[in-house]
């Protein structure tokens, strides 16, 4: 008997089909791919990663470990077409090889550092109190130490490889993640959607993860994206200085330590481009992606 | 409105204790609200009016916020104030339910309105989405809402200012509460769709019954509105009466100030400059101990500076706390 009592004052009728019921996600899609820089960086990555994970199963992958010693240093020619190094392998197919392993640990670190950043600032900004204090002083001491000294003493004392380079990664680049997930939660453990949550009597775990960590999760996926490319340049660097991951298997860091030799940096620049300039479009590429995700993940933005 | 009480607030005070210092925001209310009956709280900014309400469910953030000892709120016999938190979340979004002023901020960006509209249904009575979906939609359609169905799957950036306080009256009432705190839930919203959402929530009370308590500085939408008005003053009720007594016969010198303070329509009249109450409220930073008025009232004499007015009744059904009265 009640249905559509006051439905005759219902000012707004008709006007509803003005307003298309269209989902967040559907929204966010939408203004991502609105963003240019972040498609170009998006197709850039699929394209780096694709090959990356098909060329090396397109062709036999094991010209980049044999030594051929009947051409070493050649340019670029019609079998390799980015030539060979100082042991003749082929630089195009570990470059390729590279790639695998310098996302996988970009990946792999990012998440992993992202997730430990998410439990402890989580935990810090909605608990507050004296296991907040405990744990950001903790975050503090972590992020006042010279992070590639802690890290080279990390792996020579874990010594060097994939494994152990991602492990080093994540246990000093959780920091960041943490810091923004606390201050998100600070901020949003304030809002008057929780008092009014609050208000109709839900309890607070729910709270927390219906309302507060989908509210936090923007900034954080953001974070994670910058975290992903910092790491892929912290491990080059890592490799570069022979702490990475270890020849013969190849990463861009590693590649790149060749034009440590005069001779390479002036002669035979296909040794030295290559990799560079992967890492530089790579890292490139995710911060595009990031900054689109952060346009399109903002829950504010209507349009 | 019957004459059955449901909640009853005896000597009710609330203070923030900080390290630089107290506040006693609320000083020794007590009030009864009846059942189907509307009550409008009024007075200024910082009056303890949203705090004295918030503090019936222990919305209000504790510590600093401290309900001081000797304070009851009476619910079916139940103390509230003596409730743990854990017990007390049986009756907050089910007995007494909460409009929010801002209905552009009350909302989680990131979930439909649907989502969480279920979400204290849900919680309350512990039945399926869908039933809950199905009363989520028979309410938004109740409240005014067109094409309820869809807009369940909308999120709040996708609602009106208008429509967004439709849906979270809906909200408030998907538990039927019998009692409904309104903290002023007009205030942010333009004059016809103030006077729409009036229009919906007198419908509201004819057809649920249900106790409206209205916070609100704004005396014309309280007297289209209440049953009865309680006037606050510097944490304390100073006048309490029925609507029409209160608006035609004000006895306290603040209600008087306030109903002076309103602007006149009228082109003639000759009055140019608004009236105000001059002087400001006092800083609650300590025990009121003098009636808090008289720095600002004309009729203010000495007693009034060396005691507190306690509320009394004068007329039938109308309280005030003054000495001059």
């Amino acid at each position: 008997m009640t249905m559509g009592l006051f439905r005759e004052k219902g000012i707004y009728e008709g006007a509803s089909d003005a307003f298309a019921s269209e989902g967040f996600w559907k929204k966010a899609v939408q203004r991502f791919f609105r963003h240019k820089l972040a498609v170009i960086g998006i197709v850039l990555l699929l394209i780096i990663t694709l090959m990356s994970i098909f060329y090396p199963i397109i062709r036999d992958s094991s010209i980049a470990f044999e030594v051929n010693y009947t051409a070493i240093n050649a340019s670029p020619q019609s079998g390799n077409i980015m030539g060979t190094d100082a042991l003749g392998r082929d630089v195009f197919m570990r470059l390729m090889l590279g790639g695998r392993v310098s996302l996988s640990v970009g990946l792999v670190a990012a998440i992993c550092s992202t997730l430990i950043g998410i439990t402890l600032g989580g935990i810090a900004g909605f608990f507050g109190g004296k296991i907040d204090n405990l744990i950001m002083r903790f975050t503090d001491t972590m992020m006042s130490f010279p992070f590639l000294v802690i890290c080279m003493v990390l792996v020579s004392i874990l010594g060097p490889g994939i494994g152990n380079t991602m492990l080093a990664i994540v246990l000093l680049k959780w920091t960041n993640a943490a810091r923004i997930t606390r201050g998100e939660i600070l901020y949003i453990r304030e809002r008057q959607f929780i008092e009014a949550d609050k208000a109709l009597g839900i309890n607070r775990f729910k709270t927390l993860f219906a309302h507060i960590i989908p509210n936090a999760l923007s900034p954080i996926i953001v974070n994670m994206t910058f975290t992903m490319a910092d790491t892929i340049m912290t491990e080059a660097s890592l490799s570069f200085l022979g702490l990475g991951v270890l020849l013969p298997t190849p990463t861009w860091g590693n590649m790149l330590k060749d034009a440590s030799s005069l001779v390479t940096l002036s002669m035979r620049p296909w040794l030295w481009i290559p990799p560079g300039i992967m890492i530089a479009l790579t890292v490139l590429s995710i911060n595009f992606v990031g900054d689109g995700l952060r346009d399109a993940l903002d829950p504010k933005a209507n349009l | 409105m019957t004459n059955k009480i449901i909640l009853s607030v005896k000597d009710l005070s609330v203070a923030f204790h900080k390290r630089d210092g107290s506040t006693y925001a609320v000083n020794g209310i007590s009030y009864d609200l009846h059942e189907g009956e509307t009550l409008g709280i009024v007075g200024e900014s910082g009056c303890g009016k949203t705090v004295s309400s918030m503090a019936l469910l222990k919305l209000i953030s504790m510590p600093p916020g401290k309900i001081e000892t000797g304070s009851a709120i009476y619910k079916d016999g139940k103390d509230l104030v003596a409730l743990s938190s854990k017990e007390l979340r049986l009756y907050r979004g089910r007995e007494i339910a909460v409009i929010f002023q801002d209905p552009m901020t009350a909302f989680n960006q990131v979930m439909t309105i649907g989502d969480q509209m279920i979400e204290g249904y849900v919680e309350h009575f512990g039945c399926t989405r869908k039933d809950a979906l199905k009363e989520a939609e028979r309410l938004m359609d109740l409240t005014g809402i067109p094409a309820a169905k869809t807009r369940l799957k909308d999120y709040p950036s996708q609602f009106s200012g208008g429509m967004r306080q439709r849906a979270m009256i809906a909200m408030a009432l998907m538990c039927k509460p019998s009692i409904l705190i309104a903290d002023e839930p007009t205030t942010a919203l333009d004059v016809t769709i103030q006077s729409q959402i009036l229009d919906l929530m007198k419908d509201i009370r004819k057809e649920f019954g249900t106790s409206i308590m209205w916070i609100s500085h704004d005396l014309g939408v309280v007297a289209g509105l209440a049953d009865t008005v309680n006037v606050m003053y510097a944490g304390m009720i100073v006048e309490s009466a029925d609507v029409d007594e209160l608006y035609y016969n004000p006895l306290h010198p603040y209600t008087k100030g306030l109903l002076g303070s309103l602007p006149s329509t009228d082109i003639d009249n000759d009055q140019k400059r608004l009236k105000s109450i001059g002087g400001y409220p006092p800083i609650l930073s300590k025990k009121i101990e003098k009636c808090p008025f008289a720095d600002r009232c004309s009729e203010a004499t000495d007693i009034c500076r060396h005691g507190c007015p306690s509320l009394s009744e004068r007329t039938g059904q109308h309280y005030v706390a003054c000495f001059n009265v």
